[in-house]
């Protein structure tokens, strides 16, 4: 038995990159849709304010298996809760802005909220507005452990060298060798606050930058998601490479159908 | 040592000072402790405090474009001569700067704490000595162009801002007053 190859004519074969270069088309109109969508919003992530717009949708917070930390250190003064977790401290449920860890305790002194984190006192109002940090520079002595107040009223603090108080100016800081203090202990938030502050947590974890950012590298998907926008790229690459040559092919023959009308 | 290792030798050393320069430009290069001990020759004066209320808030509210971040300014004042801890955020992180004001000028504009990944250059003193007897026009402005660093435009805004602030806020306090 003799077996026929069919070899393609020319214009068979242009037929059938015609329909190959549409088939491709059409396959990377999704993608490019995507990547120029995506792309033109992050070219502009200031302006939109794309990373400090976050998203709290369970799903996508479950998908990227953004959890609030179980560990929480909380102080209660008053009706106010000052939490600690993770980097993060929380006056009830709304974040304190650049407010650093660990926290070492909070107390409510001379009509103000004190808060001790790393090496600084915040001083806040009963509503939450800050009105001054105190640092080094201000005499706060280094390494707070605790927090306190003494029998006679003044603001105290164990630090690494010792006890100290001051009084309700906070200008002057007075060393002790012992100070007999009502130190401020931490208690664990009640249930209500826990699964607040978990979403409140939760709800900082995921930006919408990072969104736009997995969606454009197909991070989004997991690694098989960079290999599906790698696949895209490649069909980007046949799209131009068929387009192209199909032009060229145009071209060509539109001259010779020319020249051969002149010669006629 | 063969003459053909030089371009590769010097190649490594730029790459590691670059690496070094990039490594270290995050970080405190003074504690405002030790600048204030600096300014005032090791025995810093008690801190006074000024409330930001009324007029006061409302100006330093234009300075910065943005109300600042707490109600109250500590700072530490002898002779004609005050000293200032401000912070202002460049980009995404606080710059904290400390600001020596004399008679009425800029004496010393220092950057203590840098946070920011971007715009370290500003700490250098090619850039902060421009600062050096700058005053303030009425309108709130530096008297003088500062020029500014490529790369670094919003921490050079910040520290604009912040040695507008701690001339105004100067004029508001005791040490001020030019009488003897």
């Amino acid at each position: 038995m003799t077996r026929h190859k069919h070899k393609k004519t020319p214009a068979k074969l242009l037929k059938s990159l015609y329909i190959w270069h549409r088939y491709i088309g059409l396959s990377a109109a999704v993608f490019v849709i995507l990547l120029a969508v995506t792309g033109l919003a992050l070219n502009h992530t200031e302006e939109l304010s794309l990373d400090s717009r976050y998203i709290d949708s369970e799903l996508l917070l479950d998908w990227y298996g953004i959890d609030a930390p179980d560990d929480m250190n909380s102080y209660r003064v008053g009706d106010i809760s000052i939490t600690a977790i993770g980097n993060h401290i929380y006056w009830n449920t709304v974040r304190i802005p650049q407010a650093g860890v660990p926290l070492t305790g909070a107390v409510k002194f001379a009509g103000l909220i004190v808060i001790a984190v790393d090496t600084r006192l915040l001083l806040f109002t009963p509503d939450g507005k800050l009105v001054e940090r105190l640092d080094g520079a201000a005499g706060v002595p280094a390494g707070m452990q605790a927090l306190g107040l003494t029998m006679s009223g003044e603001l105290a603090i164990h630090a690494a060298h010792g006890y100290y108080r001051t009084d309700d100016r906070f200008l002057e800081w007075h060393e002790t060798d012992n100070l007999n203090a009502d130190w401020s202990h931490t208690t664990g938030p009640s249930p209500e606050l826990r699964a607040a502050l978990q979403r409140a947590w939760r709800g900082t974890g995921l930006s919408l930058e990072r969104i736009l950012l997995d969606l454009h590298s197909g991070r989004v998907f997991g690694s098989r998601g960079v290999y599906l926008m790698d696949a895209a790229a490649v069909l980007f690459l046949c799209l131009a490479i068929t387009g192209l040559w199909l032009w060229s092919k145009r071209r060509t023959s539109a001259r010779t159908h020319r020249r051969r009308k002149h010669a006629g | 040592m063969s003459a053909k290792y030089l371009p590769l030798l010097t190649t490594l050393l730029l790459v590691l000072t670059c690496a070094c320069s990039l490594a270290q430009a995050r970080g405190t290069y003074q504690t405002p402790e030790d600048f204030l001990a600096d300014v005032f020759s090791g025995t810093p004066p008690k801190p006074e405090t000024l409330w930001l209320q009324g007029d006061i808030k409302k100006q330093v509210t234009g300075i910065l474009g943005h109300p600042y971040q707490a109600l109250r300014i500590r700072y530490w004042g002898k002779d004609r001569r005050t000293a200032w801890i401000l912070e202002e955020i460049g980009k995404e992180q606080p710059i904290t700067t400390g600001i020596v004001v004399n008679n009425g000028k800029l004496e010393i504009v220092r950057v203590l704490i840098f946070r920011e990944s971007r715009g370290a250059e500003i700490r250098h003193p090619f850039f902060t000595d421009q600062f050096k007897d700058a005053g303030l026009t009425g309108e709130q402005q530096l008297d003088r162009h500062i020029d500014g660093i490529s790369g670094a435009t919003l921490s050079v805004r910040a520290l604009k801002k912040l040695a507008r602030l701690a001339l105004y806020l100067h004029s508001r306090t005791a040490y001020a007053d030019d009488t003897p």
